[in-house]
């Protein structure tokens, strides 16, 4: 299936079942649910296994074909993109790591809608140095013991599985210069007993994440992604994911946004110079990401340039919600119709586009480091 | 032209530039540019990429407008991009000069306008300006420019400021891993390294902006390509001048030649700030935005 075949013919598809795909009830619970109901649909219809290999269900295909299914899902607002792309980032590590029956059970599970996964990563004390990471992980007689916490684990309360990192090096390695090397990392079926889960209240007023708590959780090797102490790679691999399919998604969803806002603004608020701007950005951006899916479509591997795409998505997405807050500053401030607390919360949340999937400073780091060739920081 | 004959005209235009120095509309003729041109348009793309890398000004720009406006490029025929009234130096030798203003033009005898060489902010650019620029009323009847005509001399420009913006970063980069100060290269400071992480990232999406131009050639592609190349190079040319700091400040460091010329690309065929303003205004005006990028 080629993209110029796949595109009229899902476009098709989405106009003939929009009836179905159109989400009807705001809040996150209702939003979850329907997430499963278009997975589903697509599913079945072939859809969502375009660009997916066989062994784990898929249709095969270039991966452009999952970029623009979510690009059209989302430009429709069939889908919100932050938590439909949460598939675009973990599959394809399981894919690249997990053992292949694994990855051959559990893939289609989350590519059919059925189960919801989510990533732990961040802990209390380890955000931007991820590296030093302490959920520890001991090694039993059939697998592995999990004991400690992570923070910040978007959707953990609706997941049956979290791709987790442990610390399974001696817990003085998370201090050590070689702090990479002692982590493993699992996969954890949610209901495991000694899990506890407590979502978290948001400033933008979703409890999109969570506090997870591991108790004695006893996780089977069979569950291990990649070999003991393979983790940071793990981590390394699954990061260029996130910054590139998933922020094309985003992408159609900021392109849906601000045609939204020239539509419903009231005449005579909008300056030509700042909707100039935002979809200057906006473009800038997109034509970037385009460049890293075609790269993908050629079988490159993805490394630390994708930190570019994720600076550049920080700017486009801040730029437009900034525009968003400055025209319908009212209704940001004082509304509390449902259109108006949506542009709200996305104002809101906007403001996290610099901070999650590593900082907007952790990416200059990065992009210092790896890209530019600066040496080491002072 | 695909990637390896486009690698191959690249390299021949950096010898051909090496041999004749600034004045690059030499090199252009030595390694018989018009007739690429007049074969495959993307010929552009190598000779305005090694024109910001390298800091060259040439005529290279008329041809590119002329083609797409329909006429046969030749050192004969300038182009004078109006309401600026600002040519390159083949303003000073052609004997007609299509007029250009807005959608619209006319061949005009060059003997009939008064030119001058401009030195302005940069002297050594050729840049050539005709004094009173005639109205085109008074011109007579000319022709209708279609927008793909602009596109072309845009995405040109585009390209050119995109290499421009790469090749400061280059200054920047080059000087920050080599001066010292506090007994550390300065590359080491982390406010050092963001302005340059900063600067490769304005680039990148000139860049990625500028192939989404030559890939999906559309007045809009190019239009965009020139705005965020305009913006790009600016926000460079800002941390990376900082970064020189004195020393980028001489006039023996190369940095001051491409930010003057960054700064006069940006005037011709609308700055950046225009061009997004008047894309805005047309997505306020039709209550939508223009359709995106396809994958
Ligand atoms: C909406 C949202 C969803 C999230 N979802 C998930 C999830 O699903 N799974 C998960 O594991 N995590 C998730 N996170 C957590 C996220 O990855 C972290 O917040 C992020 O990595 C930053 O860590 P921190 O918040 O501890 O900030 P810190 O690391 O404490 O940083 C605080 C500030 O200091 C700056 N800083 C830190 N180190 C440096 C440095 N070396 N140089 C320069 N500046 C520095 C940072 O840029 C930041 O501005 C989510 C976060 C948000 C906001």
């Amino acid at each position: 299936m080629k993209l110029a075949e796949f595109r009229p013919a899902l476009d098709a598809w989405l106009t003939e079942h929009a009836g179905e795909l159109t989400p009807t009830e705001p809040g996150l619970d209702a939003a979850m649910a329907h997430l499963s109901t278009v997975k589903r649909l697509a599913y079945d219809a072939g859809w969502m296994r375009w660009g997916w290999p066989e062994r784990v269900g898929g249709l095969g295909g270039s991966p452009l074909l999952r970029g623009y299914l979510g690009e059209a899902l989302t430009a429709r607002g069939f889908v919100e993109p932050g938590i439909y792309s949460l598939t675009e980032v973990l599959a394809p590590t399981m894919i690249d790591f997990a053992a292949p029956e694994l990855a051959a059970e559990m893939v289609p599970k989350l590519l059919r809608g059925d189960e919801t996964w989510c990533q732990g990563f961040s802990e209390p004390s380890t955000g931007s140095n991820l590296a030093s990471l302490t959920c520890r992980a001991v090694a039993t007689d059939t697998g592995w013991r999990v004991n400690g916490q992570k923070v910040w684990t978007s959707l953990a309360q609706y997941a049956q599985r979290c791709v987790l990192l442990t610390r399974t090096g001696p817990p003085e390695s998370a201090n050590s210069t070689d702090k990479h090397r002692g982590i493993t990392a699992l996969f954890v079926d949610m209901d495991s007993p000694g899990i506890m889960v407590r979502p978290i209240e948001t400033m933008h007023g979703a409890p999109e994440f969570c506090e997870v708590f591991f108790d004695d959780v006893d996780v089977p090797v069979s569950r291990t992604l990649g070999a003991e102490g393979q983790g940071w790679a793990v981590a390394m691999d699954l990061l260029p994911y996130e910054r590139s399919t998933a922020l094309w998604h985003r992408g159609a969803f900021l392109h849906k946004r601000l045609d939204d806002l020239v539509r419903e603004a009231p005449d005579g608020r909008l300056s030509a110079r700042d909707v100039g701007a935002v979809l200057e950005q906006i473009y800038a951006f997109r034509a970037r990401s385009r460049t890293t899916l075609h790269r993908l479509d050629a079988g490159e591997q993805l490394g630390a340039e994708t930190s570019l795409d994720k600076a550049l998505l920080g700017l486009a997405e801040q730029s437009l919600f900034d525009l968003v807050e400055a025209t319908l500053s009212d209704e940001v401030a004082f509304g509390d119709s449902p259109t108006d607390a949506e542009w709200r919360s996305e104002f809101l949340y906007s403001r996290a586009a610099t901070i999650y999937g590593g900082s907007a400073e952790i990416q200059r780091n990065i992009i210092a480091k790896r890209l530019l060739d600066l040496g080491a920081e002072a | 032209m695909d990637t390896g004959e486009l690698a191959a005209f690249t390299t021949s235009l950096r010898q051909a530039a090496q041999r004749h120095g600034g004045d690059f509309d030499k090199g252009l003729e030595e390694v018989g540019w018009r007739e690429a041109l007049a074969d495959d348009p993307s010929a552009a793309r190598a000779v305005f990429a090694v024109q910001g890398e390298l800091n060259l000004s040439s005529s290279a720009l008329d041809d590119v407008l002329l083609h797409a406006a329909g006429h046969p490029p030749s050192p004969d025929h300038a182009v004078l991009i109006s309401p600026a009234g600002i040519g390159t130096r083949r303003l000073a030798t052609a004997r007609s000069v299509l007029v250009i203003h807005g959608h619209l033009a006319v061949t005009v005898p060059r003997n009939s306008l008064t030119i001058r060489t401009v030195r302005g902010l940069d002297p050594g650019g050729g840049w050539t300006e005709v004094a009173g620029v005639p109205s085109l009323a008074s011109l007579g009847h000319g022709e209708l420019l279609s927008d793909a005509t602009l596109a072309a001399g845009r995405l040109a420009i585009a390209t050119e400021l995109a290499a421009t913006a790469r090749a400061m970063l280059e200054l920047a980069r080059a000087h920050a891993v080599d001066r010292i100060q506090f007994g550390k290269p300065i590359a080491a400071f982390q406010a050092v390294r963001h302005r340059l992480a900063d600067s490769l990232i304005a680039t990148a999406s000139a860049e990625a902006a500028v192939d989404a131009g030559w890939e999906e050639a559309t007045p809009y592609t190019a239009t965009m390509a020139k705005a965020i190349a305009g913006h790009s190079a600016r926000t460079v040319a800002r941390h990376a001048q900082q970064v020189l700091a004195g020393m980028g400040f001489t006039s023996e460091h190369p940095f001051h030649r491409y930010l003057r010329r960054v700064l006069v690309l940006d005037r011709l065929l609308g700055t950046a700030t225009e061009l997004s303003t008047a894309m805005g205004q047309t997505a306020i005006r039709f209550h939508e935005v223009p359709a995106t990028l396809a994958l």
